[in-house]
């Protein structure tokens, strides 16, 4: 059956589709996070844990015609092949997760315990990404960073401790999380990019999107 | 004409409503049983799946007309942005040559375009062998008027556009944007003038109108009938006939007392109207970054539509047997051709710009 306000939806999707959909560097979806930094009982970092709240636009977009039972509620198991399509495609993407270790890029294995709520009026997606070979904190530099590359998705850390740690952290350790960047620091780089040619890469890092991505570090002083 | 565009709007909104309707019908049947999963509509997915490669997994086009579409512009725009950038980036003075040769040969090729030479040999006929010198002054002035016309038409846009935006981020890609879609609007123009160009009858400037330009023309039409009775209704001066050939001084203007005023009052008569390469080539350049190379380009294009002025105009001089030749060519099929030429490139610069407008909006946009 056809509802009212699938209808209503239909048609404002079609409106959507008509106006000319540039595809590029802007955002289309844009997702507040939240990340916890997972340790096993050794003290070595084995997963990140992944929360992605969406904007209401890409909810009311994605939800459309997902309430299968027409109770008006979306259960988890109604978002569940939503969530499945989502995450095969996510996996091409590496999940938007770059992990290095000293500098060096660490292989992601396939997400689990995956799975979409739906509440309070919002979307949200959770994730575990594991890493291939866990990583000891003391024994070099650990950092995360979760952005697109591409900027159609805006990544960004809300709330107050939007990263926290899960497990056993060794007790030197801290978890730090470089703030946003200021006016002055987003100057600095701008200044920076205008000294470069049009094919410059950075030199520690994949892309473009990782300069202004924020990044999440165990720093251990032992 | 507008019977057909609501149709393909119609089509368009069936198009573009399906996937989601066809969504809808599939999960009706599977309320109550968890087991049957409903096909997830690509357009809800997060990011497109990717093949090996790294490139987007193409969707296929009856699959989703809209998606399909949408990708196929995010390649073509790739791939058009990279080529411009690697033409400004490898080594701006190649890009600015190669603008400036191509401006050139347009110059010479485009004042000797079909249609046009008739014309331009017609009003030369009529001048004295004594008068070519004049003659060849006058076009060189009204060239270099056209190309200073161009250009100080372009600069005041530009100019208008950034004072504008002034308060935008980026001046720079705002000039960019606008540059683009100034060229849109260009092909978009071209276009028009093309299918008015199809409507048959269109009557000469008719009497009254007091332009240099419509005088000319009017010349021109009275002078051809005595040649070959037909021929000048096949052949038509649209709005714009390009770059000073077509305004190139009637004979019956060159003729009579010479003073350098006059000479000068009827090379700005002529040059005044700029001309749609000239323009393309500077928005074209300001849109690489290039500004002043379009202005190059701009005289460059000047001196080509001059050199080919004069030859013909020293052929018509010096050889009005050949000139009575070539004015018995077959004038209607290669105004056709013309018209055709402007039409398809028209629609092809129009395309161009606004892929290109709509990707520089995109990526200009991006940081702010």
């Amino acid at each position: 059956m056809i509802t009212r306000r699938g209808l209503t939806a239909t048609a404002l999707l079609a409106l959507a589709a008509m106006t000319p959909a540039p595809a590029g560097a802007h955002p289309h979806v844009w997702v507040e996070m939240r990340s916890d930094v997972v340790f096993n009982d050794q003290g070595q970092i084995t997963a990140m844990n992944l929360m992605w709240t969406f904007d209401d636009n890409y909810a009311l977009m994605a939800l459309e015609g997902l309430d299968a039972n027409g109770d008006g509620v979306y259960d988890p198991t109604e978002l569940d092949p939503l969530t499945r399509e989502n995450m095969a495609s996510l996996k091409d993407y590496e999940y938007f997760t770059v992990i290095r270790f000293n500098g060096e890029k660490q292989a992601l294995g396939p997400a689990r315990d995956a799975g979409q709520i739906y509440s309070n009026g919002k979307l949200q997606l959770h994730m575990q990404v594991p890493l291939v070979t866990p990583l000891d904190p003391t024994r070099g530099a650990f950092m995360a960073k979760v952005y697109d590359p591409d900027f159609f998705i805006a990544f960004d850390y809300a709330g107050d401790d939007p990263v926290s740690v899960l497990g056993a952290m060794p007790t030197p350790c801290k978890l730090v999380v470089k703030p946003v960047p200021t006016d002055a620091e987003l100057e600095q780089t701008r200044a920076m990019l205008a000294t470069k040619g049009p094919d410059w890469k950075p030199e520690t890092e994949e892309d473009f999107g990782a300069l202004f991505a924020q990044p999440v570090t165990i720093q251990c002083t032992a | 004409m507008r019977l057909l565009a609501g149709l393909i709007a119609l089509a368009w909104i069936v198009l573009a409503a399906a996937p989601p309707a066809m969504a809808q019908t599939d999960t009706a049947p599977a309320a109550g049983q968890a087991e049957t999963q409903p096909k997830i509509d690509r357009r809800k997915l997060l990011v497109q799946p990717r093949n090996k490669d790294g490139t987007v997994a193409e969707v296929p086009f009856l699959e989703d007309p809209v998606l399909w579409a949408r990708d196929r512009q995010q390649a073509f725009y790739g791939k058009l942005s990279a080529t411009l950038r690697q033409m400004k980036g490898a080594s701006p003075l190649t890009a600015a040559w190669t603008l400036m040769l191509l401006s050139f040969a347009y110059g010479v090729f485009h004042a000797a375009g079909p249609g046009h030479g008739k014309a331009v040999i017609s009003a030369w006929l009529l001048a004295t062998e004594s008068e070519l010198r004049r003659g060849v002054l006058i076009s060189f002035m009204s060239a270099i008027i056209q190309a200073l016309t161009a250009i100080a038409l372009v600069s005041a846009l530009l100019l208008v556009v950034a004072s504008v935006g002034s308060t935008a981020r980026s001046v720079a890609g705002l000039l960019e944007s606008a540059s683009y879609a100034l060229i849109a609007l260009m092909g978009a123009y071209l276009v028009w003038t093309g299918l008015s160009l199809l409507a048959p009858a269109r009557r000469p400037a008719p009497a009254g109108i007091t332009t240099r330009q419509a005088v000319a023309l009017h010349d021109f039409a009275n002078f051809e009938p005595r040649v070959n009775p037909s021929a000048g209704a096949d052949h038509v001066h649209g709005p714009d006939c390009g770059c000073g050939h077509a305004h190139l001084p009637a004979a019956t203007e060159v003729k009579g007392d010479w003073s350098l005023a006059r000479a000068f009052s009827l090379a700005f008569a002529v040059g005044i109207r700029p001309c749609t390469g000239a323009i393309l080539v500077l928005l074209f350049a300001n849109g690489l970054g290039l500004y002043w190379a379009g202005i190059a380009s701009a005289f460059a294009m000047a001196a080509g539509t001059f050199i080919t002025v004069s030859v013909i105009a020293a052929v018509a001089v010096y050889s009005k047997r050949l000139a009575a030749h070539m004015m018995r060519g077959n004038d209607r099929l290669l105004t056709g051709f013309a018209i055709l030429l402007r039409l398809a490139g028209g629609a092809a610069i129009a395309f161009l710009g606004a892929i290109l407008f709509l990707g520089s909006l995109n990526s200009t946009n991006a940081m702010m």
